[in-house]
């Protein structure tokens, strides 16, 4: 719990003077002041960590629970209100405002797609960051309005083949939200492929970045599972990427 | 779309509706009790959170500093 560790900590404190720290404790006491705060800043549970700005407009989310965590989130909010105080943009802080903007949930998929597809004169740098986003984009297309735990075995392996065929093409996501489905979806095309090369590779890719999370020991000991009856069953594959 | 794949692969669903039923089930005299404990909290009461909104709204106007905001809850743990 962040609350015994992280915000008790002297490293916090020293954080904490140089923002402004808010609290909000949704209490459901009689007359609370703002008791739906939480949802009205885009808050789905607890706990919820944004950086506002003095209207209270979100301008940042927290993507680590850490100090460390505490402090990209707000270094990234100023750069965000940098970014959209400027009259003109260059290209490559276009780019970063796009994705920032996408990032706080401003613009939908079809505006940032369009807007960044439009950008001219980004270094090579700036393209493959670009091509990183689309992808993104892309996943987050794939797989918007879905809920995992109530797909069909059906839908989630044709997601997951097609997936599969972008990864073969050369895509593959670094970013953390668009590494999960990518990666999961093909997990259960692989399984239905009885491909289970492919299927360790892309169990390594999430365990690289997902492996030490907390609370996530029990998806990957069901993975290996999976994983060591599917080498049971079938002979070595030709598969993998 | 993070926060909603994260929870699929660590295997934990947080609804903001959850703990709302138990929290109707307590009085409001507890539901007070329970707010004050959680305020009175090392974390809460050695830090230098600002509890008001309006307040932490002007503060940032003035001192031209980000507002970082924690959400949490005293009705359940």
């Amino acid at each position: 719990m962040l609350e015994g560790s992280v915000l008790s900590t002297e490293e916090f404190k020293a954080f904490a003077a140089e923002v402004v720290p808010f609290l909000h404790v949704t209490s459901r006491v009689e007359g609370e002041a703002h008791p739906d705060m939480l949802q009205e800043k885009g808050g789905r549970g607890f706990p919820y960590v944004v950086a506002m700005d003095s209207k209270g407009e979100v301008i940042g989310q927290i993507a680590d629970r850490t100090v460390a965590g505490f402090r990209a989130m707000t270094k990234k909010a100023a750069e965000y209100v940098a970014l959209a105080a400027k009259e003109k943009r260059t290209a490559a802080e276009e780019l970063r405002y796009v994705v920032a903007l996408h990032e706080l949930n401003k613009v939908d998929v079809a505006e940032a797609r369009k807007r960044v597809e439009a950008l001219e004169g980004l270094d090579d740098a700036g393209k493959k960051e670009r091509d990183q986003f689309l992808l993104v984009l892309d996943i987050r297309s794939a797989v918007e309005g879905k809920n995992p735990q109530a797909m069909g075995e059906e839908e989630k392996i044709a997601l997951g083949k097609t997936f599969h065929e972008w990864w073969k093409a050369g895509r593959e996501p670094t970013d953390q939200g668009a590494m999960q489905p990518f990666f999961i979806f093909m997990l259960d095309y692989a399984e239905s492929a009885k491909d289970a090369e492919l299927f360790e590779k892309a169990l390594g890719k999430l365990r690289e970045v997902f492996g030490p999370m907390p609370g996530a020991a029990g998806f990957f000991k069901r993975q290996d599972d999976r994983l060591a009856k599917l080498k049971e069953a079938a002979p070595p594959a030709e598969g993998g990427k | 779309m993070r926060g909603a794949w994260t929870a699929a692969l660590a295997g934990v669903v947080l609804l903001a509706a959850a703990g709302s039923a138990s929290a109707q089930q307590k009085s409001q005299e507890e539901l007070k009790k329970l707010l004050d404990e959680k305020l009175a909290e090392p974390w809460v009461a050695n830090g230098s959170w600002i509890t008001d909104y309006e307040k932490a709204l002007a503060e940032s106007a003035k001192s031209g500093k980000v507002i970082a905001a924690y959400f949490t809850r005293s009705y359940a743990p």
